[in-house]
């Protein structure tokens, strides 16, 4: 079986699941757009402070709840012991890491869609072309949030102690998303000229790049044996 | 003379942690030391 | 009696002991030396003052942290993948441990240095500062990590593969935060200064210096992390 098919299928049966449940998905938006509301009660709702530092409002609403997801993806294959039967089928190890990645990303950009829309919404943004930029901004940035925690959600999935082991590890790591993701978010939302967009993205892609080839070459010694 | 007190708030931090470290490893090792004894003398 | 693998660990502990105590002397020297050279040798530089004596040590630890400790953990992490050698893992877990302490001088050193010179306890926008508060997350997370794990081969592999991707975020926080700062320019930065041969000549003494205690550190804790696996083994027999 080729990789690319391995790598469909797996990512298809997991977010089949999602779709018949549709239970993770809301409780995570649900999440995602509280978050949203409690800033604007932290601090001065609706004030000039509270716009010029909602770009990162908007992050900590994608990447905190993503993180609870993330937490989650494990381990429904853990309580009903799929995870073994993945691993004895002859699928590659690294089409089984894509595949977990690929349902994780497309799982956090529904999510980062639908909050974004709460986002305009409560942070009273004009409905302009540029959101399609915060679209792409928020895809790339989600995507290297989902490699590097598709990997570490792995790794902690079996410990007891996960809820607060997957955060520790996976926000130091991804410090270098956040600030590229933040700072072109708010060129996209706050600013008149689109001038280092282009090289916030870059450091995007470099980033997703990096960690989808690390994960793809690790994730052997992370599920297995 | 005066005491420049961020030079020396800096070289203090130096010291301290390394001293920290090094006390650490020292106790550890003397611990370990005693065991391996312990346990030898007991196998004899 | 010592299992047959009990008594080569223990003889490899004493060599790294034996080696820890050849190693004491050269880098008790060399710190002295480094003292020497930091204080009173390298001249005052102009406009920070006496404050800039701190630079010699902070760069000395940072060029440990980085450039030999967390380095050698990222590449002790692809051997013990690739070779499966428990010995990997000790090395890997002990430059940690070293570097997590010379990250640790290195920023409160950069903070008394800041101060004075910057007016500033913490640079935010300077490159170089982030990147040491990131790997100072990263490698405090793996601590935490790795003492959540109970001993076995799967600790070992976990640890190996965080220090890898730990280790290659260190061009992508750099370069990020370099970006930052130059679209930022009101954020205060730390810029270079022109370093005179004296200056140099005592950056690379302390560098040596501690580069030296790293050696002498790493010995320690590998014969220790040995003798543990001895210890823990038996024990673990005894209750059995």
């Amino acid at each position: 079986m080729s990789i690319l098919k391995s790598l469909w299928i797996l990512a298809a049966k997991d977010l089949r699941i999602e779709y018949r449940s549709r239970e993770a998905f809301q409780t995570t938006l649900f999440f995602a757009v509280l978050i949203l509301i409690i800033f604007q009660f932290a601090f001065d709702p609706g004030s000039k402070a509270t716009l010029e530092a909602s770009p990162g409002i908007l992050w900590v609403a994608l990447l905190f709840p993503g993180m609870i997801r993330l937490n989650q993806s494990f381990q429904m294959e853990i309580e009903e012991d799929s995870l073994h039967g993945i691993v004895l089928s002859p699928v590659d190890r690294g089409a089984f890491f894509l595949g977990k990645f690929l349902a994780n990303w497309v799982f956090l950009a529904l999510v980062g869609l639908a909050s974004t829309v709460a986002f305009v919404v409560f942070y009273n943004f004009a409905p302009s072309a540029r959101l399609w930029w915060l679209l792409v901004v928020e895809l790339m940035g989600l995507a290297g949030f989902s490699a590097v925690g598709t990997v570490l959600a792995a790794m902690v999935a079996k410990s007891s102690s996960r809820e607060v082991l997957l955060p520790i590890l996976i926000f130091p790591i991804v410090i270098p998303v956040i600030v590229a993701a933040v700072n072109a978010s708010q060129e996209i939302l706050l600013r008149d000229d689109l001038n280092t967009l282009g090289t916030w993205m870059q450091v995007l892609g470099v980033f997703d790049v990096v960690y989808l080839a690390a994960g793809f070459v690790v994730f052997e010694y992370v599920v297995g044996d | 003379m005066s005491i420049n007190w961020y030079l020396f708030g800096g070289y203090a931090s130096v010291w301290t942690i390394l001293f920290l470290l090094l006390l650490y490893i020292l106790r550890k090792q003397r611990q370990l030391t005693e065991e391996i004894r312990r346990l030898q003398d007991e196998e004899e | 009696m010592w299992s047959a693998t009990d008594k080569i660990r223990l003889r490899q502990a004493e060599r790294y002991l034996t080696a820890a105590k050849v190693l004491a002397w050269p880098a008790f020297l060399l710190i002295l030396a480094a003292l020497y050279m930091a204080f009173i040798y390298a001249p005052r530089e102009r406009q920070m003052g006496e404050v800039q004596r701190i630079f010699y040590f902070h760069i000395g630890a940072a060029w440990n942290a980085l450039g030999v400790c967390f380095l050698a953990v990222f590449i002790a992490g692809i051997l013990y993948l690739w070779k499966k050698r428990r010995i990997w893992d000790h090395v890997g877990a002990s430059f940690v441990e070293i570097g997590l302490a010379y990250t640790t001088i290195n920023l409160t050193t950069g903070m008394f240095w800041a101060r004075p010179v910057w007016n500033t306890w913490w640079p935010w926008g300077d490159p170089r500062v982030t990147l040491m508060l990131v790997l100072w997350l990263i490698y405090v997370a793996y601590m935490i990590f790795r003492s959540t794990m109970p001993d076995g081969e799967k600790k070992y592999k976990y640890c190996a593969v965080f220090g890898i991707i730990g280790f290659l975020d260190v061009p992508l926080v750099y370069v990020s935060i370099h970006i930052w700062r130059t679209i930022h320019p009101k954020v205060i930065t730390s810029e270079g200064m022109a370093l005179e041969t004296p200056m140099i000549m005592a950056l690379f003494t302390s560098m040596a210096a501690f580069t030296a205690l790293t050696a002498l550190l790493f010995c320690l804790r590998m014969a220790m992390r040995l003798q543990r696996t001895v210890v823990l083994e038996r024990l673990y027999e005894e209750t059995v």
